[in-house]
């Protein structure tokens, strides 16, 4: 029986490391399964999830050969017996401190990678749009044509009069401010998001950009990408955050420089009017 | 004694405790039992209409963006902000009530007819309503979503439910008088409704030409009520005589504050 097991165990092994192997190198895109990449550091973030990948996966297949190994050799009709030890300490030593490098060295690769997207500022010239969460909605909120946020503060919240996040009437710098659901942003130019939310942990997750940052109340939260290829992105919240998680759903559109430049002069009205006929146009990429 | 009896004690207070925190708890949403007698028609009611105006320029509606849900998206109907709707300079939506008089001295019977509220194109139709005590307020879904209704009152219990697309209707009552309480929905935010609950049947809500009309008044002395949901509260006493038709118009006017409604609500969340 023990000899079954093993077998077993090995031809799972086996099995899917072709499956895995079969499925992205050999026969697919070598894509990992991942949706298309349009971030400028895209890239990297998979390089850095195939070497962990990779990392875990050897550790993994070595585990259950010897499992394997050690299942077929002691087996209960086997004709050798396992023997009992107390534990050793140099062994404990040599995999614990082995494990800890290879984590250490995989979490200091990432942090690399963290740092250009948080530490890092997005430039003077970034395209600045503030993030807005709440119970089920992402806001995104556009300076407008002056290129100046207007003031918010929590009691001008209306949900029914569409002032989602709370712009101060009273502030020229907001009359010109526009407040969608989708959030757009031009091909190529750096994005500056400032995000916030209104009541509980959301998450705006971006699977084509590779961006994935909570929003936490009572913080505002800042990070940038790049995205380079025009299209209609979903914006899932990757937070389980209430009853109605599973809907709460916004989309992306990356624009030409020239289209995106034209709809950040309009008015809030014809930015809705445009974004309408936008959404309506771009197929959902995935 | 103490010493040894102690823990004893202490325990079967703690037990007694927790079984009278476990007593049922006094029910605070059953009906209120005003000890009003029934109020006896004498077929001499009379009837009060009129026209709410609106002086000014009105806010411009704004377009909603319901890009985040295809199926609102692509909805029919028009996609505007309907809080303040004026045509040719008269306001829709206002509740108009009655307050004092014989309405408030006696108990009135309601309609056995449920009054209707709609989710259509992914808004709530109508926007503002009314409905009395008891009688049976029937919420549909009419459209290829998910809504979630969530009516917030005061003094009636909050409820939250959901209502996916091709479900039966919800049929909900409410046992206590508010003005006026409003309803979201959970799902899409921009989705608001205000009902107003009486324990009489003399309200009415003015219609897109602004004209409103209160049927089988009794005759008294009232003091008439019109609720708007950004502009607040007017009010003027009116006495109304038997089998009497009443003429009482009202103007909103952009740039006065009226008294504030009591549905204004302080946020009370901090952003940094």
């Amino acid at each position: 029986m023990g000899k079954i097991i093993a077998v077993i165990m090995w031809l799972l092994v086996i099995g899917t490391v072709l499956l895995f192997v079969g499925q992205n190198v050999l026969f697919g895109d070598g894509r990992l399964w991942f949706p298309e990449n349009i971030s400028e550091i895209g890239a990297t973030i998979d390089t850095q999830f195939s070497r962990t990948l990779v990392v875990v996966g050897i550790a993994f297949v070595l585990s259950q050969v010897a499992l394997g190994y050690v299942v077929f050799r002691f087996g209960r009709r086997g004709q050798e017996r396992a023997q009992y030890i107390h534990g050793s300490g140099k062994l404990e030593a040599i995999w614990t401190v082995a494990t800890g490098v290879v984590f250490i060295v995989l979490a200091v690769m990432a942090q690399f990678i963290w740092a250009q997207v948080h530490l890092q500022e997005a430039g003077p010239n970034a395209v600045k749009v503030e993030v807005v969460a709440q119970q089920f909605q992402f806001n995104f909120h556009y300076p407008g044509a002056d290129g100046v946020f207007g003031r918010t503060e929590p009691k001008f919240i209306n949900d029914s009069s569409l002032n989602y996040v709370g712009l101060d009437p009273s502030d020229a710098n907001g009359k010109d401010d526009v407040q969608t659901t989708t959030l757009v942003v031009p091909v190529g130019d750096p994005v500056d998001l400032t995000l916030r939310s209104k009541d509980v942990i959301h998450s705006l997750f971006i699977p084509a950009l590779r961006f994935k940052q909570d929003t936490v109340p009572g913080l505002s939260i800042k990070m940038h990408f790049t995205a380079n290829k025009a299209g209609k992105y979903e914006i899932p919240c990757a937070e389980l955050c209430g009853q109605l998680h599973y809907n709460m759903r916004s989309f992306m559109l990356v624009l030409p420089k020239d289209d995106y430049r034209a709809m950040a002069a309009m008015s809030e009205e014809k930015f809705k009017e445009r974004l309408t006929e936008l959404l309506q146009q771009y197929p959902i990429n995935r | 004694m103490l010493k040894k009896y102690g823990s004893m004690i202490v325990a079967a207070a703690l037990v007694a405790f927790m079984i009278a925190s476990c007593k049922p708890k006094k029910k605070d949403d059953g009906p209120v039992d005003t000890g009003k007698s029934p109020y006896q028609s004498k077929n001499d009611e009379g009837t009060i209409s009129g026209v709410i105006k609106f002086d000014g320029t009105p806010p411009d509606r704004k377009r909603i963006d319901m890009g985040a849900d295809a199926n609102c998206a692509s909805a029919g109907g028009e996609k505007l902000t309907e809080e303040v709707l004026v045509t040719d300079g008269k306001l829709a939506n206002v509740f108009v009530y009655l307050t004092g008089g014989p309405v408030d001295q006696f108990s009135f019977q309601p309609p056995s007819d449920p009054v209707v509220l709609d989710q259509k194109g992914c808004r709530y139709d109508p926007h503002v309503l009314g409905v009395m005590i008891k009688q049976t307020l029937r919420i549909l879904n009419s459209d290829q979503t998910a809504h979630n209704v969530h009516p917030t009152p005061k003094n009636n219990p909050e409820w939250n439910e959901s209502q996916p697309p091709g479900t039966a209707p919800k049929e909900k009552t409410f046992n206590r008088a508010e003005t006026l309480i409003p309803v979201k929905c959970n799902q899409h935010p921009w989705m608001k409704a205000n009902v107003g609950v009486l324990a009489h049947p003399c309200f009415s809500v003015s219609a897109q030409d602004g004209t409103y009309t209160i049927k089988n008044v009794p005759p008294g002395n009232y003091t008439l009520v019109t609720w708007h949901e950004t502009m607040g509260e007017q009010k003027t006493q009116i006495t109304v005589g038997a089998s009497e038709k009443k003429t009482q118009d009202f103007t909103y006017k952009s740039s006065v504050a009226y008294a504030p409604t009591s549905l204004r609500v302080e946020a009370a969340l901090i952003l940094p």
